[in-house]
């Protein structure tokens, strides 16, 4: 009777052995394989933001071009400007004699070319101008 | 897949200007003026012109920036002239 009782505890024991031993084994897998899918996983969205980066600089050191040769144009377009207001200014004659009436200022070619650098000024606010 | 996605830049960070064209017309009341000074005044004119063209330039350079930046983070692809 005794020793009955001692196989039934013994078999008990075993049966729990094995179940505890399946739970562990079972959860070490399963979390290796969540662990190897969330690797992969990770390792996609990595790739995919450096891809995203490398589009994001070439984007931007374009769109800098750009506006380093707008202002490379508004540069030379505004010394331009400049020289044929000095050369118009410049060059009204002066009265020989004090008596004399002064001159005019050559104002109608001064505010022709001010109004064309206004309105290049104005056209550089639109973004279709900019993009070219 | 979930992708990141950068706020817009608020309009006032990127306005530009604008300037009115000079239209007067002579009213006839005549005051001299020596050519040096009218000369620097409207030379200093021409060079504040091209500040504000330059300006709104890279205004509406850094709106776009902002706005490829946007496309390609949220998309993954640049929209047309990034």
């Amino acid at each position: 009777m005794k020793a009955r009782g001692v196989a039934w505890v013994v078999i008990a024991g075993v049966i729990l052995a094995l179940i505890v031993l399946a739970f562990v084994t079972g959860r070490g897998a399963g979390s290796d394989h969540v662990t190897a899918q969330a690797e992969r996983d990770h390792g996609a969205r990595v790739a995919e933001a450096r891809t995203d980066e490398q589009r994001a600089s070439v984007s931007t050191a374009t769109i800098a071009a750009r506006a380093d040769r707008a202002d490379a144009l508004s540069d030379r377009l505004v010394r331009q400007t400049i020289k044929d207001l000095r050369d118009a200014i410049s060059n009204v004659p002066m009265p020989v004699a004090s008596g004399n009436p002064l001159p005019s200022a050559p104002v109608d070619s001064v505010r022709v070319s001010l109004n064309a650098g206004i309105a290049r000024a104005n056209g550089a606010a639109e973004p279709a101008t900019a993009a070219r | 897949m979930e992708r990141p996605s950068l706020p817009p830049l608020p309009a006032n960070l990127t306005k530009t200007e604008r300037l009115e064209p000079l239209t007067a017309k002579p009213s006839g009341k005549l005051v001299t003026i020596d050519q040096a000074i009218f000369l620097e005044i409207v030379t200093r004119l021409a060079e504040a012109i091209g500040a504000v063209e330059r300006g709104n330039g890279r205004a509406v350079a850094i709106a776009q920036e902002r706005e490829c930046q946007r496309a390609i983070l949220s998309t993954g692809a640049a929209i047309k002239g990034c």
